[in-house]
């Protein structure tokens, strides 16, 4: 088996919200390290600061105190065209709503990252997704529209899309929020082998089903991050 | 993605997308309806401007002489501020027989007054000079025939400008004497008079037929008294017919002529400048319409695919597209599906222009109205069609793609 390498590092990490004149503090000194080929698990209460979380590490939000370290890169010093490369080339993220676009077929949503990768030629761009489509099972459902999909084939779409440009990095809040449990299973064992493939997955669930896909699991209480023994 | 790619995706979603091609044929229809009235009020105001004004007859007054003057009231009209001549109505045109006359045309034609002052524009040749006599300038296309007056040329039978400039040609008239016994006019003496086409004009853009020909003022009052017809007894001035410089001083004009104590003054050839307002504001007041409609439809539509679908622009920034990605996306979309919806309505605008130019409309090129597409609806309309959703776009797509990527996704879990 291949070393495990250091991706992400979060040292010291406080995130507040300001909302009307006062302080919400959600995320307090988090100090964290994720590493690659491991599957993570973020549990917790409701409105505990797991999206906040996820939502930080996936360099959507870079608004808070701490240190923040990708690939070596301390982000403080990079400006959002830099953050938007770095989001396109090592990160992918998938949200319990999809966000898929309805006027295109599942073949066409997972080429739309594609576009912005000078790496992926034209060529190349809708085999590589027919490719990842098969590998989430969806060979025969490519030309179809997300209407004409199940709630749990469309977060497969979802999850195709966020491997287009092969990030290192797979980030889900919730995937199977809206997924009954056969679907659910489905996407925790796509996840499960992508983190076999090297990949760093970290996942926000409340499922139970989750735990036994984890290599490692965290639950987010009273602002603190804690590993918990399986 | 390349230009061909970014092409075919767009078109694509025009299909799909019921809104967008909603928009796109809403859009189309202003398009095309911007087109049309701009093109005609163009049209319109090159005819008022370049064809009626040029009609010396809408600058001419007709004054009753008066009656109880020796001299009719001559000596106090000719020397009014912008007066270019008085003359009676009489010489103000004659109908002839010519050298034209063949066993294709009639050779009839008809002399106008003219003089240094009133003389069309000369597209060949030259123009009159103050000693000038024997000479004519006569239309571009010319047809020596009666039929001339219904607008009926025989195109085989008309004789153009270039082979008519600096010929000579000969008119016949004859004296005409009243015979009081009898109540009826009797043939007299035979004229036969030469002249040489100086100048040549373009008599559709003055509104003039094609058989008529201007000559000196000196050559068609000797005419007209040859034949007798400006001496019929007392009342051989029934008006006069007064040339003013200019359009603009007519009024003027017509009020001081008034002053004096002349009765009936009337301008000869007279535009309706009611009509002419309705149309201009009635014009101004649909193109002010079509630019709120658009603004308001493009508007709406960019509201709906920006603001209601911020969650794409969201989702795109997840993906890792920066703004300027976003921002070439959407803005390039929309300039492309706005470029095409303004290429689209003037392909069909330019199809049923010369349609309707060639068949319905066909016959008004004949009284002078010379229909064309100007540069000035054509930039208008791209103006309200592709400028202005443009900037709309812009704006709107500049606000969202600066917020942060939560708010964006956030706006869509809230409907
Ligand atoms: N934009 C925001 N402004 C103010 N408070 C927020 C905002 N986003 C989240 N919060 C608050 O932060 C806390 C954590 O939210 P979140 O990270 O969404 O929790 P979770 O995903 O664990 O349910 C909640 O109390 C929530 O109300
Ligand atoms: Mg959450």
């Amino acid at each position: 088996m291949k070393k495990k390498k250091s991706l992400i590092t979060l040292k010291n990490v406080t995130k507040n919200y300001i909302s009307r004149h006062r302080n919400i503090l959600v995320l307090d000194d988090i100090s964290v390290e994720f590493l690659s080929g491991t599957f993570y698990l973020i549990i917790g209460h409701s409105g505990n600061g797991k999206s906040t979380l996820i939502n930080i590490l996936g360099l959507i939000d870079s608004k808070f105190d701490g240190n923040y370290t990708i690939y070596g890169q301390n982000i403080s010093t990079l400006n959002d065209k830099d953050l938007a490369k770095i989001r396109m080339q090592h990160i992918g993220f998938i949200f319990q709503d999809f966000y898929l676009e309805s006027y295109l077929k599942a073949i066409e949503n997972v080429i739309v990252p594609m576009y912005i990768n000078k790496d992926i030629s034209k060529e190349s761009r809708k085999s590589r997704a027919m490719e990842l489509l098969d590998k989430v099972g969806l060979k025969d459902r490519i030309h179809h529209f997300p209407r004409e999909l199940s709630g749990g084939e469309q977060q497969r779409v979802a999850i195709a899309r966020a491997l287009a440009n092969d990030p290192d990095i797979i980030l889900a809040d919730e995937p199977t929020g809206n997924l009954d449990s056969t679907n659910e299973k489905m996407v925790f064992e796509q996840l499960k082998k992508l983190s076999k493939d090297g990949k760093c997955v970290i996942v926000v669930s409340h499922s139970d089903l989750a735990k036994k896909y984890a290599d490692v699991v965290y639950e987010l209480d009273d602002h603190k991050l804690r590993e918990v023994k399986k | 993605m390349n230009f061909v790619e970014f092409f075919k995706n767009t078109f694509v979603g025009i299909f799909r997308d019921k809104r967008k091609f909603f928009y796109v044929v809403v859009l189309l229809f202003c398009s095309l309806i911007a087109f049309s009235i701009l093109a005609f009020k163009n049209n319109f105001d090159m005819y008022v401007n370049e064809t009626v004004t040029k009609n010396i007859g809408f600058r001419t007054l007709s004054v009753s002489p008066k009656q109880d003057k020796e001299d009719l009231g001559l000596s106090e009209l000719i020397p009014l501020d912008h007066v270019v001549d008085v003359y009676s109505f009489m010489y103000g045109t004659m109908s002839v027989e010519s050298s034209f006359k063949n066993e294709n045309v009639e050779g009839t034609i008809e002399l106008l007054y003219g003089s240094p002052d009133i003389q069309p524009n000369v597209i060949m040749g030259r123009g009159f000079k103050s000693d000038d006599s024997n000479v004519a300038i006569c239309p571009n296309i010319f047809y020596p025939d009666s039929s001339a007056y219904e607008l009926q040329l025989d195109n085989k039978y008309v004789i153009n400008g270039d082979s008519l400039l600096n010929n000579e040609f000969e008119v016949y008239y004859t004296e005409s004497i009243f015979d009081f016994d009898t109540n009826t006019f009797e043939e007299g003496k035979k004229f036969t008079k030469k002249f040489k086409v100086i100048g040549i004009y373009d008599n559709t853009s003055v509104m003039n037929f094609n058989n008529q020909c201007y000559i000196m003022s000196n050559d068609i009052k000797q005419m007209v008294s040859e034949v007798g017809s400006d001496n019929i007894g007392e009342n051989s001035y029934p008006y006069f017919d007064l040339v003013v410089d200019n359009l603009d001083n007519i009024e003027e004009v017509m009020g001081k002529i008034k002053d004096l104590g002349f009765r009936n003054v009337s301008v000869k050839n007279y535009f309706d400048s009611d009509m002419l307002q309705t149309i201009e504001v009635s014009s101004i007041i649909v193109v002010t319409i079509l630019v709120f409609l658009t603004i308001i439809i493009s508007s709406s539509y960019i509201k709906k695919l920006v603001i209601n679908d911020s969650w794409k622009i969201g989702m795109l920034k997840t993906l890792g597209y920066n703004q300027q990605d976003v921002l070439k996306k959407y803005f390039g979309e929309t300039s492309l599906i706005n470029f095409f919806i303004y290429l689209f309505s003037f392909l069909i605008f330019g199809i049923i222009f010369l349609l309707l130019k060639f068949t319905i409309l066909s016959f008004v090129q004949y009284i002078g109205v010379n229909i064309r597409v100007s540069l000035f609806p054509v930039i208008v309309t791209f103006i309200i069609i592709v400028i202005i959703p443009l900037i709309t776009m812009f704006y709107n797509i500049y606000k969202y793609c600066k917020q942060n990527i939560i708010d964006l996704l956030r706006k869509s879990d809230q409907k």
